[in-house]
């Protein structure tokens, strides 16, 4: 008995390091939902003279498939240091819903960044991104450690403008 | 049995467990799969009139491979265009949440677009995003104005790399204080332009002005400078380098009978390789009496004077043609070449016409290009990577020129893409406004009727199409529309051009004063491509 317990621990220790990639729906079972940029990180500045500059803001639901669309709300909150239209364009509106259908787990919003020579920096020059809820209760929003490796995820993304 | 069936269901969980890792959050599943996407030609189309349409893009770009995370690249990026794209047999496409009908969807291409490829019978989705970029070209920065602090700067100069010491030197017209307009002759080093030779290029600079000025190097890379001699008859005169003096090639202010050189029409002037020795070609001031017209004529240095001036020019239907203006020399395959742009009063009569000196003598290499009713303003000549290239603009009467871009490889010319916008060249000064980047891309300069200001753009030969242009200088009036691109072998691009004094202005009780700019050669260079919306 003891031997073939020890062989079905090898077995699935084996099937468990080979299994190693960052699917999300085999780690946890509490769906959650992140927001994050392509780097996976949850801030970037952003220089006040970049221009042609594309930047996008991931957000990404961890759950196993669900057999109904879920709605997550989302707003954009620009400080008083910057103007849409000026610093910056989003492809889309500052506060909105976003549907993830059933085999969907990501959705970008889409930063084009311009150059502001007279950038004031002692304004708030940030634009965040923040979850402001989820259509389906299950759903976590917020800050939550799931790998103690790594920082938490987080429901909330920010850019910085600065001067160079 | 018992124990034998533990150890199977075992491994099979974990077998189980190892391959449920395999699919990772929205990979395809089943049939829910973007098979195509792109931008049509047919698709995008701007009408004209009521019953002609013309396309708003010059080719149709097609994502090369489907993928969750595309890239597609377009001349412009900041177009609303409609894009076509196909799935699978019961899927149906939405882009940004809007269902696409008939395979087709006006897009924002200033942004990512977002897919949902969603299969109807299992009711599971895949997303797909594709990224649209421009085509990347090399990056423009400006270098400090050329000046002179007491002498005034003309648009006039024509700009060479030395093949042997791989600077940039510029040969340009410069009028000192007190002075007659004479020759002026530096070169790049560290980022600085300094003197080469005597200031005046041996010029005395008291009895009559320089009118153009070229420059070519010898296989040592001496320089020689050649220009319009007003104080030698106003002929042509050629000196070179030795030493730290500017010294006569032969008699100075050759060639002003019977030919004078038009002070209209700037001639051409190169090293033919054959010889290492010097050639000039030019339009006579001096109307022919047979055709009426000025003469195109050659001269060349044999080593102790310049031979008489000798006419020629294309022959169009079995006579002679009008003369021509030409482009700047170029060694192409060994041989010393240029382009002309032919002047005619016939329909169709008028275009291009490309020479090699061989045997000492302009020969004219293949059939002229015919193009409009009239002449050119511009040529560019350039050597490519095999043959060269030329361009030259021309127009039917009354319409605007059409400025078109050839190469020959050596199996006949071929017109690059459609033609570039509108554009006005110099009769006068250098024109060189083609430059062949060390990748082998083609940069082109010009300006249009509305906007009187440099603009590069460069040629896409993957995708075919002229890419997207960047403009300079756009509130500051350029000198002439005289424009020139040069790479050295390192692949440093120049980019220069003259701009025009700006006059003092006088303060007011509003306004505040405004100081008094000089004239200059403003210098630009580029050494890498510009940075991409698209972080790789």
């Amino acid at each position: 008995m003891k031997k073939n317990l020890t062989m079905i621990a090898a077995l699935f220790s084996a099937a468990l390091s080979s299994a190693s990639c960052d699917h999300f729906m085999d780690v946890l079972d509490q769906p959650f939902v992140m927001v994050t940029d392509e780097e996976g990180l949850s801030q970037m500045n952003i220089l006040a003279t970049a221009k042609d500059l594309q930047t996008t803001v991931t957000i990404s639901t961890s759950s196993r498939l669900m057999d109904s669309d879920v709605t997550i709300s989302y707003k954009v909150i620009v400080g008083d240091g910057l103007r849409q239209g000026v610093d910056f364009t989003l492809k889309g509106a500052l506060e909105g819903d976003l549907v993830f259908v059933p085999g969907v787990y990501r959705k970008n919003l889409y930063f084009n960044w311009y150059s502001n020579p007279s950038l004031d920096t002692s304004k708030d020059c940030s634009v965040t991104v923040e979850i402001t809820g989820c259509s389906n209760p299950e759903y976590h929003i917020g800050e939550l450690t799931y790998d103690l490796s790594a920082p938490p995820v987080k429901t909330k993304y920010t850019y910085n403008r600065i001067n160079n | 049995m018992k124990k034998i069936s533990s150890i199977l269901l075992a491994a099979g969980l974990c077998l189980a467990f190892a391959s449920s890792c395999e699919d990772g959050p929205d990979t395809p599943k089943g049939d829910a799969v973007l098979t195509a996407f792109g931008f049509y030609q047919a698709d995008n189309t701007v009408a004209i009139s009521e019953t002609e349409s013309v396309p708003v893009i010059d080719a149709d770009f097609i994502a090369e491979e489907i993928s969750q995370n595309m890239i597609v690249r377009l001349p412009k990026n900041d177009l609303t265009l409609v894009a076509r794209m196909k799935a699978g047999e019961h899927d149906i496409i939405t882009v940004d949440g809007q269902p696409v009908v008939n395979d087709t969807i006006s897009v924002d291409c200033s942004y990512p677009i977002d897919i949902i490829v969603t299969d109807t019978m299992d009711n599971i989705s895949a997303s797909y995003v594709v990224k649209i970029g421009k085509f990347l070209q090399m990056k423009w920065e400006k270098m400090e104005n050329f000046v002179e602090n007491d002498a005034v700067i003309y648009g006039t100069y024509h700009a060479v790399v030395n093949p042997k010491d791989d600077k940039l030197y510029m040969a340009y017209l410069r009028t000192p204080t007190g002075k007659k307009r004479t020759i002026g002759v530096v070169k790049l080093e560290n980022g600085k332009f300094v003197q080469v030779g005597d200031a005046y290029c041996g010029m005395t600079g008291t009895t009559g002005n320089a009118t153009f000025a070229k420059l070519a190097f010898d296989k040592e890379g001496t320089p020689y400078v050649c220009f319009i001699d007003a104080e030698h008859s106003s002929g042509i005169t050629v000196r070179k380098l030795q030493g730290s003096s500017w010294v006569d090639v032969g008699t100075p202010g050759f060639g002003a009978t019977p030919d004078k050189p038009s002070t209209s029409y700037c001639f051409a002037f190169g090293i033919d390789p054959s010889t290492d020795k010097p050639v000039v070609v030019w339009v006579g001031n001096t109307r022919d009496s047979a055709t009426g017209y000025r003469r195109t004529v050659y001269s060349k240095f044999d080593g102790s004077g310049w031979s008489a001036s000798v006419g020629f020019g294309p022959e169009i239907d079995g006579s002679t043609n009008v003369p021509m203006k030409g482009s700047d020399m170029q060694i192409v395959d060994g041989k010393l070449m240029f382009a002309a742009a032919l002047n005619s009063t016939e329909a169709g009569k008028g275009g291009y016409v490309v020479y090699a000196f061989e045997n000492g003598a302009p020969v004219q290499q293949g059939n002229a290009i015919l193009q409009g009713t009239s002449y050119a303003s511009v040529i560019s000549f350039i050597p490519a990577e095999k043959g060269y290239y030329f361009m030259g603009a021309d127009k039917e009467t009354g319409a605007e020129y059409n400025t078109r871009l050839w190469l020959n490889d050596g199996s006949g010319y071929k017109q690059i893409a459609t033609a570039i916008p509108t554009m006005y060249g110099a009769l006068t000064g250098a024109n060189n406004a083609v430059g062949v980047a060390k990748d082998g891309t083609v940069y082109v300069a010009y300006t249009t009727v509305s906007e009187a200001y440099p603009h590069i753009r460069s040629y896409n030969a993957g995708a075919g199409v002229w890419n997207d242009y960047v403009v300079m200088d756009t509130d500051r009036k350029m000198e002439s529309t005289a424009m020139q691109i040069v790479f050295d072998s390192k692949g440093t691009g120049y980019f220069i051009y003259g701009l025009q004094k700006v006059k003092a202005v006088a303060a007011t009780d509003t306004t505040p004063e405004i100081p008094e700019v000089p004239a200059c050669l403003a210098i630009w260079s580029c050494s890498g491509l510009e940075d991409d919306v698209i972080p790789e």
